[in-house]
């Protein structure tokens, strides 16, 4: 299964769950205390410090039995982590834009050294033009480095998905780190009901911890962690290589257990998530909308009254950014004729939004096989806590359904700009 | 008194022929820098061995302890394929004698040269002796009776080539005291 | 393993020939205060400076090996080259073999003497040392770590791949074997690394766990190693072996974050004063004046001559001491009883909170001087005030042990 509506009926229903109502990033340290890490490591940032600061309440009021480092910034942070997950810990942290740039050395690292280390990035906007707002150009500057990147669209979802990227990232096939993002101020501070599972039911879910298995500081097993490799030819090199692709593998092997950890997440807890890409009201559509994250919830009500007024438009949402859930995203795409993508980001080199970028790729394996091409288009909208309304959706939908008939704008359409 | 001796060679007579033509000899077993004989596998030290001379191409008999000892470190290490091996610098005469009262030292070569400089010095108070014999600056010879000095160093000296023209006043006073100063800033 | 024994070393800088220490040999062990029949011999002139001709106890004696009568024996417990008179035939073969000057005629009795390091005085050690008025003379025992640590299994892989003539080996085989195998060790980008510490290729520098941080987060990781381990109950030591660059430039943060927070680690720092491993590029921690690859001397524009670097040293240990560490140090490998001293206490401190030891290490190929020359110039460093060693514990604040300055005068070259 590679797609999941969230009209198909959910599973049968376990034990009654504890219903609360919190912020997003109160529901991500929720998720994270569900998942028991030995160490967690913090450094405030907006608009992530309500994260943090959750997470320490947790920590002194005795609901969560983990060591927290008040570290002196976000690449200490993640350092911290690093150590502790070669020594054997489950590890956590949450940071955003200027912090995540800063821990940009050892981010990189981290999925090098196959930690599997989960790590919310509460989205935020800048650096420069300073802003403390909303928008995904932090995580979309980072997708080249080998996390996966999962974006979440609803606060409980930002608590479910906290759990399972646990889950994800530690399972032997993937040993990669996760982020989990969730877009600064819509969900970080967006409050809505939640429900809350029971700590033995995802104890039982999550499983035995093995995190360093395969690469570990420890005097019991010693090893040189890291070495240096390389060369003009030889040994070196090729080890460097058969790494690499190793963590290319473990990439592409990301996209089977993610689906398959979303499964289990909704047979234990009755909720059930699109895990790579989820389609909206899509069949018998002519064309679609693409979105990512919170964005989702005004999009899908555009394309509820678009729909009541005749438009056959339907939506395609990722969850899944990276690994780029091409194969899914491909069966979606197979069944309009029009696509306009918005992303919440800006991708310099191609003057579009990342997503849309990215989507080009698959939209060229879409026409290699169909021997035609599919007209699509790119919109940036909801930049710097912008709000993208159902107004705006209006205007997307309605300019996609013109790629129908028209030609194809090579420039992106900038919502917000005259708003 | 009597000096130098004579190894037996005699067990080692009639092995010529053939590859397996036996261990070359003259009046001692002939051996290389490094105490190797002409037979693969037998080296040959000491007294009975005929080794490079230091003043001389020629191979040698040089029949004292401090070639013996220093011959037999060379074959050991050569036979280990010691990686330090250094090569045999040559034998030379080297003694020190005790009798009717007298130490005596002798270091180096008795032999004069063409162009070479004997310099001798006597007390008959004291009867300290003293001769060295000098080519360009370098020191050959050096004896000396009831004048102590370290045949060691001088030894060293000589193997070393050391040019003392600049100190060889000062050396011939007291070849002890100059002799440890260079040492101390030569090969200490 | 072979033992080290104890020695006595001298400085000829700090000789004036005034032969004290002939006189106290020569009392001790003739009952006169005759020089001449002294063991130890200084030799030379003010105008050509001091010398010094004296038994080395050689590990391979050759006067031992001439000796017909086997009257010269070495003793393998102290180190000494014994000389028994009732074997003794007078042939004086050893002053032959011995080409130091080591052995010599003794004139006033007619036997061969030489210096047994007074092992059988009531003191137990050289009479000489203690006469010099000049500090030119002194005794080493630093075999004593030798031999106590020797033993110990030697935790990095034989051969390295360092630079001809560099101390940092010396500390990182002692340090390790001192620190012992519960060890998990933090070698950052540098010349420890390059030496082989992690290893190329897949391979291994040492046979206890190890790694290459970041240059900049040598600290914190090794916080999160600790703290794991201590969450699960196993003692280990966490260990920095790191350059003075990544400490006190980029990798400064973590350092002063990890320090602030009194993480229970064992932080080194090798000051050689440089980025040494890229090329000998200048970090916060080279001197005033000193040349680097990045502070060039040349003669510059506008009249203004290029001059070596223009700001002094970073003095990272003291800012350390103002995290009030468990323990902060500085050492030289010119010491190394002080050095262990040290050591062991550092070891102690990071099981309590943050140890900071900070090691002053010449760096033959950067400093460029002869690859013989290290220890000498590390003791010099100290001698001239040039790097001073202390240690700091919250009780004591900063304390140094009296040492007497080198003498600095002219002499014609
Ligand atoms: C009277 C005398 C005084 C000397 N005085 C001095 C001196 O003052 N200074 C100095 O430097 N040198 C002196 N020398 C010379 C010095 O002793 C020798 O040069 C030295 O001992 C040579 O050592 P070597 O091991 O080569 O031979 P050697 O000491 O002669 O040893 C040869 C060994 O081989 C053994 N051997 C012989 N044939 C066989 C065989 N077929 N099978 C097994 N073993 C065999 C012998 O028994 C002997 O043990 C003196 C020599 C003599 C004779
Ligand atoms: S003088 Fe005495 S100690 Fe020296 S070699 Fe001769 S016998 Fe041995």
């Amino acid at each position: 299964m590679t797609t999941a509506t969230l009209d198909a009926p959910s599973q049968a229903r376990p034990a009654k769950q504890k219903v609360i109502l919190c912020e997003g990033n109160e529901a991500a340290a929720l998720g994270v205390a569900l998942a028991r890490p030995d160490m967690v490591a913090v450094y405030p940032i907006t608009p992530q410090s309500s994260l943090v600061e959750h997470v320490a309440k947790l920590i002194a009021d005795g609901r969560m039995d983990a060591d927290i480092v008040d570290a002196e910034g976000e690449h200490s942070v993640l350092s911290v982590l690093q150590g502790g997950a070669l020594a054997g810990a489950r590890t956590y942290t949450a940071t955003c834009g200027p912090g995540l740039a800063f821990m940009f050395e050892p981010y990189f690292r981290t999925s090098g050294m196959r930690l599997p280390i989960v790590m919310t990035i509460v989205t935020r906007d800048g650096i420069t033009p300073q802003s403390v707002w909303g928008g995904h150009q932090d995580a979309m500057t980072v997708r080249e480095v080998g996390w996966v990147q999962v974006y979440c669209e609803t606060v409980q979802e930002v608590l479910d998905t906290t759990v399972m990227a646990f889950k994800i990232a530690e399972h032997h096939d993937v040993m990669l780190p996760v982020n989990v993002c969730l877009d600064g101020n819509y969900l970080s501070y967006g409050t809505s009901r939640v429900e809350l599972p029971e700590q033995a039911e995802v104890d039982a879910f999550m499983g035995v911890k093995d995190v360093n298995w395969h690469v570990a500081l420890d005097p019991l097993r010693p090893m040189a962690v890291d070495p240096l490799t390389g060369g003009s030819g030889g040994k070196g090199p090729s080890s460097f290589v058969r790494y690499r692709k190793g963590q290319c593998r473990g990439m592409q092997n990301s996209l089977r257990v993610i689906e398959e950890v979303h499964q289990e997440w909704a047979q234990r807890f009755g909720r059930n998530f699109a895990p790579l890409v989820e389609e909206y009201r899509l069949d018998g559509a002519d064309y679609a909308i693409m979105t990512l994250g919170s964005m989702t919830g005004a999009a899908k009500d555009a394309i509820d009254e678009a729909r009541d007024a005749g438009k056959r438009v339907g939506l395609i949402k990722l969850k899944t950014f990276s690994p780029f859930p091409v194969e899914a995203l491909l069966k979606s795409l197979r069944k309009v004729r029009a696509l306009g993508v918005v992303d919440r980001s800006v991708g310099f080199r191609w003057n579009c939004g990342p997503m849309y970028q990215e989507t080009m790729g698959a939209l060229y394996r879409l026409a290699r096989e169909s021997g035609s091409i599919l007209p699509s288009m790119s919109f940036i909208g909801g930049l710097a806590g912008a709000d993208i309304t159902v107004g705006h959706f209006h205007r997307v939908i309605e300019a996609t359904e013109k790629l129908l008939t028209g030609s194809a704008p090579t420039e992106p359409v900038w919502l917000n700009e005259k708003d | 008194m009597a000096t130098g001796i004579k190894p037996n060679m005699a067990y080692l007579e009639g092995q010529v022929s053939g590859p397996d033509k036996g261990v070359e000899h003259d009046r001692g077993i002939l051996v290389s820098d490094t105490m190797q004989t002409s037979v693969a596998n037998v080296w040959a030290a000491g007294d009975c061995a005929q080794a490079k001379g230091f003043f001389t191409e020629a191979r040698v008999i040089n029949s004292i302890l401090p070639d013996a000892t220093e011959q037999g470190r060379i074959a050991g290490m050569a036979m280990a394929g010691d990686p330090g091996l250094k090569k045999y610098p040559g034998g030379m005469s080297l003694n020190t004698y005790h009798f009717f009262g007298r130490h005596a030292i002798s270091v180096g070569s008795s032999a004069v040269p063409e162009g070479a400089e004997v310099v001798t010095r006597f007390d008959e108070a004291s009867g300290r002796y003293l001769k060295a014999i000098f080519l360009g600056g370098r020191l050959l010879g050096i004896y000396g009776v009831n004048e102590f000095f370290d045949a060691g160093v001088m030894c060293q000296l000589i193997l070393r080539r050391v040019d003392l023209s600049a100190v060889r006043e000062r050396f011939l006073a007291n070849p002890m005291a100059v002799g440890r100063e260079l040492m101390s800033k030569l090969w200490r | 393993m072979g033992r080290g024994y104890n020695t006595i070393a001298f400085d000829a800088a700090k000789c004036d020939g005034c032969g004290d220490c002939m006189t106290a040999c020569a009392t001790v062990k003739t009952g006169t205060d005759d020089k001449a029949r002294s063991r130890i011999q200084i030799v030379g002139s003010e105008s050509d400076g001091f010398e010094l001709a004296l038994c080395r106890q050689c590990g391979d004696p050759k006067c031992v090996t001439v000796c017909p009568a086997a009257a010269l024996t070495k003793n393998y417990d102290t180190g000494v080259i014994e000389w028994n008179a009732a074997k003794c035939v007078d042939c004086l073969l050893c002053t032959i073999g011995c080409t130091y000057a080591g052995i010599a005629l003794d004139a006033g009795v007619g036997h061969v003497a030489k210096c047994d390091m007074c092992y059988a005085s009531p003191a137990g050690a050289p009479a000489c040392v203690p006469a010099c008025p000049h500090d030119a003379l002194t005794y080493i025992t630093t075999s004593r770590i030798y031999n106590e640590v020797g033993d110990w299994e030697d935790l990095f892989a034989p051969g390295l791949a360092g630079c001809q003539g560099c101390n940092t080996e010396l500390l990182m085989r002692h340090t390790l074997r001192r620190v012992g195998p519960d060890t998990v060790l933090a070698t950052p980008p540098g010349c420890v690394p390059g030496m082989g510490s992690v290893g190329f290729n897949g391979t291994t520098g040492t046979k206890i766990p190890v790694f290459h941080p970041l240059l900049t987060n040598t600290a914190a990781m090794l916080a999160g190693i600790k703290r794991q381990y201590k969450r699960v109950g196993r003692e280990i030591t966490a260990l920095a072996i790191a350059g003075d660059g990544g400490a006190s430039d980029v990798g400064f943060q973590s350092l002063s974050g990890a320090a602030e927070r009194n993480e229970q680690i064992l932080f080194m720092v090798v000051d050689n004063e440089g980025y040494m491993n890229t090329g000998m590029q200048r970090s916060s921690c080279t001197p005033y004046g000193a040349w680097t690859s990045t502070t060039p001397v040349g003669k510059g524009s506008g009249g203004m001559p290029a001059q070596g670097k223009t700001q002094d040293a970073k003095n990272l240990p003291l800012i350390m001491v103002n995290h009030r560490c468990e323990y902060v140090a500085t050492a030289s490998t010119a010491y190394m009883e002080d050095l262990y001293d040290k050591l062991d206490k550092a070891i102690q401190a990071s099981k309590r909170g943050f140890a900071y030891l900070h090691v002053y290490s010449p760096c033959t190929t950067g400093w460029r001087f002869p690859t013989d020359q290290n220890m000498e110039v590390a003791r010099k460093a100290v001698e001239t005030n040039f790097v001073m060693l202390w240690e700091y514990t919250r009780a004591t604040a900063c304390t140094s042990r009296g040492r007497s300055m080198i003498r600095c005068r002219s002499r014609s070259i």
